[in-house]
């Protein structure tokens, strides 16, 4: 072709070009940022906490040590946070560190997304039971300062004298205070609550503390061991106690009515005494176990959530220091006073709420139980199945035997 | 001397223009233009084209979100999507609230419009009011909601009709309120912001029509009838268009006034779609989901585009 028959880029084409790949370069610029070098002295940090509880620990953290920062991300718990985790996994964009939970503590290990840190000189100043819950093969996964219980929070002005201890009793209680004309218990039904737990909790105590990885082996099915645990607690339907208005409930409209003296009895964890304080200060309450089939009271509860050190953390070093300071006294300290949770590491002995009553001796003798991290896998899938069934039986679309019933179903399926 | 006249030359042989490289066509059509389009092809790629072709990828295999590993099941997970009760119960009530919400929307939205086409004192302010709830965060208007549905004696609307002497109602806990109640709160969020969409159309039409109809002596509903109603026509295509993908896609709201429940009465196909995929680590199935619902979105749009234009040419 000869030169005169080339299109020419004329002044005017060469300036549209320009201008086209002005607006082209950004695009391509800010891809090209997602490979930059991150800041050596940045600890990224995907909390399990909102700002409200977290962002003063981060403070006191930094102030601690001016040359790191945390560049911290929120997500709420339980499903959203793993979730997000996940998707930064996959994608290669997960922080430092992370949390690890029963949720996905199989999947974390499995995918060797987690650093062992059984060799850090901290991992010593963690409880047994913490250190057994994020665990495998001698390895450590997770720093777990705390563990929480739930049970019956009750208002003493309108429950004076001695709380039942067997679950025909708390019954007759609650029949009593109707006819008074005092609401007598409250639930939120979201799924799950903390008097099913700790039922079902009683009855592993009655397997032998084994009944989850009876079930597994094939040996037990759900529906046996489930079922007396929750016809126990659909007791308080057939009783008129609740009605099925309680699978409509959220513990946000539960707390007020508590906090405002209309509500004698409600459910909640050791996590949510700060609520209760934070909007009725005089408030005369106290927390007490479920009461159970022989007197025998349970709570529910586990092991609080770990902090874990992403394999792939950029900045490891500057990680380790943030979770040294979460795990031992400093962290855990400030941690502990700002949100009132129960600590159970070695090097600090936590001043804690009366309210809390028998709770702490329960957390620290390991007298709870979760289904959720009992399981053995599949633990989100079936904690999901769990709360529909639930919820279901409390709107009286299905009978207590269908729970167990729909989770071996749920298990064959996945099995 | 005679002149002497040069013979004609042979005309050359006849010869077609050299064919134009790709590089010439390209020059030729101006490549500035593929330059300006590059950020969206980018974006399209990157976004929209890359993560489809990964979930049909996905969803043909057992891959669970955390494992680098995926072992390929054919078609596997597309049968197995239609097995579980969760899911069937999620496609039963988006298509549910889709309908629902589409039908009251439209049919509150068009006459609302006409309302604030009229001059009256305050129009500016109503119309903000109407507006209002599309400004704030669905996830807010669950939440705020929840507490106005709130099944005990205190909740708002219990409060009132407690006024009257009657008793509460468990608005979310029993599984067809709580749909109705989702649906309600979908119809006074979304109609304030179509009312404005139709008010524009509204706004396009020359009052000169309606004067004319005037003297023809057409009445009110004859105007609303004939000439509103089919001049409106292309307004509705896109707002049911709007609301048939949002209605079909929908997870926020649903989450958070109910969570899904009770049980899975007002669960989601979005919602199925993200806790299976991502929190119960079924990416494989939640694909499979996912390419179904892609299909049948397309399909059902498609029909609804058809539709529209053929009452476009109806009315026009």
């Amino acid at each position: 072709m000869s030169p005169s028959n080339a299109p020419r880029l004329t002044r005017r084409s060469l300036g549209r070009i320009a201008a086209a790949a002005a607006i082209a370069a950004p695009a391509a610029g800010s891809l090209a940022a997602c490979g930059r070098d991150a800041d050596p002295n940045a600890i990224t940090f995907l909390s399990w906490d909102n700002a409200e509880v977290m962002g003063p620990v981060i403070e006191q953290f930094e102030q601690e040590h001016s040359e790191y920062h945390v560049e911290v991300q929120y997500a709420p718990p339980v499903a959203g946070y793993i979730q997000k985790l996940q998707t930064q996994l996959g994608s290669n964009s997960a922080p430092d560190v992370f949390i690890i939970t029963a949720e996905n503590k199989k999947q974390l290990m499995d995918g060797a997304f987690v650093q062992d840190l059984s060799g850090e000189s901290w991992a010593s100043n963690l409880n047994e039971t913490a250190v057994e819950t994020y665990s495998r093969d001698g390895k450590l996964y997770g720093s777990a300062i705390s563990a929480w219980a739930g049970g019956l929070v009750v208002n003493l002005d309108l429950v004076p004298g001695e709380f039942p201890t067997d679950w025909d009793g708390f019954l007759s209680l609650c029949k009593q205070l109707k006819a008074d004309g005092t609401v007598p218990y409250l639930e939120a039904v979201g799924g799950m609550t903390d008097t099913v737990c700790a039922f079902v909790g009683m009855q592993n105590l009655a397997y032998g503390g084994t009944m989850d990885q009876q079930i597994w082996d094939g040996d037990l099915t759900f529906e046996e061991a489930w079922t007396p645990a929750v016809e126990a607690w659909y007791q308080l339907f057939g009783e008129g106690i609740l009605d099925s208005s309680a699978a409509g409930l959220t513990g946000d409209v539960v707390l007020p009515e508590f906090q405002q003296g209309r509500l004698a009895i409600m459910s909640t964890g050791s996590w949510g005494i700060s609520g209760i304080t934070g909007g009725a200060p005089d408030l005369n309450f106290e927390f007490k176990a479920v009461p159970g089939f022989d007197g025998q009271s349970f709570w529910s509860g586990a092991v609080s959530p770990g902090l874990a050190l992403n394999t792939k953390a950029k900045n490891p070093d500057a990680a380790k220091v943030f979770l040294e300071w979460m795990s031992t006294e400093p962290g855990v300290s400030f941690y502990q006073q700002a949100n009132q949770f129960i600590s159970t590491v070695k090097d600090y002995e936590p001043e804690l709420p009366a309210q809390l009553g028998d709770l702490v001796s329960a957390v620290q003798d390991g007298r709870y139980y979760l289904p959720a991290v009992s399981w053995v896998d599949n633990n989100d899938v079936l904690a999901g199945e769990a709360n529909a069934l639930i919820q279901q039986l409390a709107t009286g679309d299905i009978e207590p035997v269908d729970v167990g019933k729909g989770l071996d179903a749920k298990l064959a399926s996945l099995q | 001397m005679g002149t002497a006249i040069a013979p004609p030359r042979p005309a050359p042989p006849f010869q077609s223009p050299p064919r134009p490289t790709r590089l010439q066509r390209l020059r030729r059509r101006g490549i500035e233009s593929y330059l300006f389009t590059l950020p969206v092809i980018v974006v399209f790629v990157v976004l929209f084209a890359i993560p489809l072709a990964q979930s049909f990828y996905y969803s043909l295999t057992d891959f669970n979100g955390y494992s680098t590993e995926a072992n390929f099941v054919g078609f596997e997970n597309y049968t197995t999507i239609w097995q579980d009760s969760s899911m069937l119960s999620a496609l039963g009530f988006t298509l549910i609230f889709t309908i629902a919400t589409t039908l009251a929307i439209t049919a509150l939205a068009i006459p609302l419009a006409l309302v604030l086409n009229q001059k009256f004192f305050g129009r500016n302010l109503v119309r903000s009011v109407f507006f209002f709830p599309s400004v704030v965060s669905v996830a807010i208007l669950g939440l705020v909601w929840g507490f106005i549905f709130a099944p005990l004696g205190t909740g708002v609307i219990n409060s009132i009709i407690g006024w009257f002497g009657a008793q509460p109602v468990a608005w979310l806990a029993e599984p067809t309120l709580a749909r109705l109640s989702v649906i309600i709160v979908a119809v006074w969020g979304g109609t304030g912001w179509h009312a404005v969409l139709y008010l524009a159309y509204l706004q396009a039409i020359p009052s000169e029509f309606y004067e004319a109809a005037s003297i023809d002596g057409a009445t009110r509903w004859q105007q609303f009838r004939y000439m509103t109603l089919p001049l409106l026509t292309p307004a509705i295509t896109v707002s049911q268009l709007l609301l048939l993908t949002g209605g079909l896609k929908v997870y926020d709201l649903p989450y958070t006034l109910t969570g899904g429940g009770p049980g899975f009465a007002t669960r989601t196909l979005t919602q199925s779609i993200i806790e299976n995929g991502i929190a119960q680590g079924e990416v494989g199935k939640a694909s499979a989901l996912s390419v179904v619902f892609f299909i049948a979105v397309g399909l059902i749009i498609v029909a609804q585009l058809a539709l529209s234009r053929r009452l476009e040419a109806r009315f026009s």
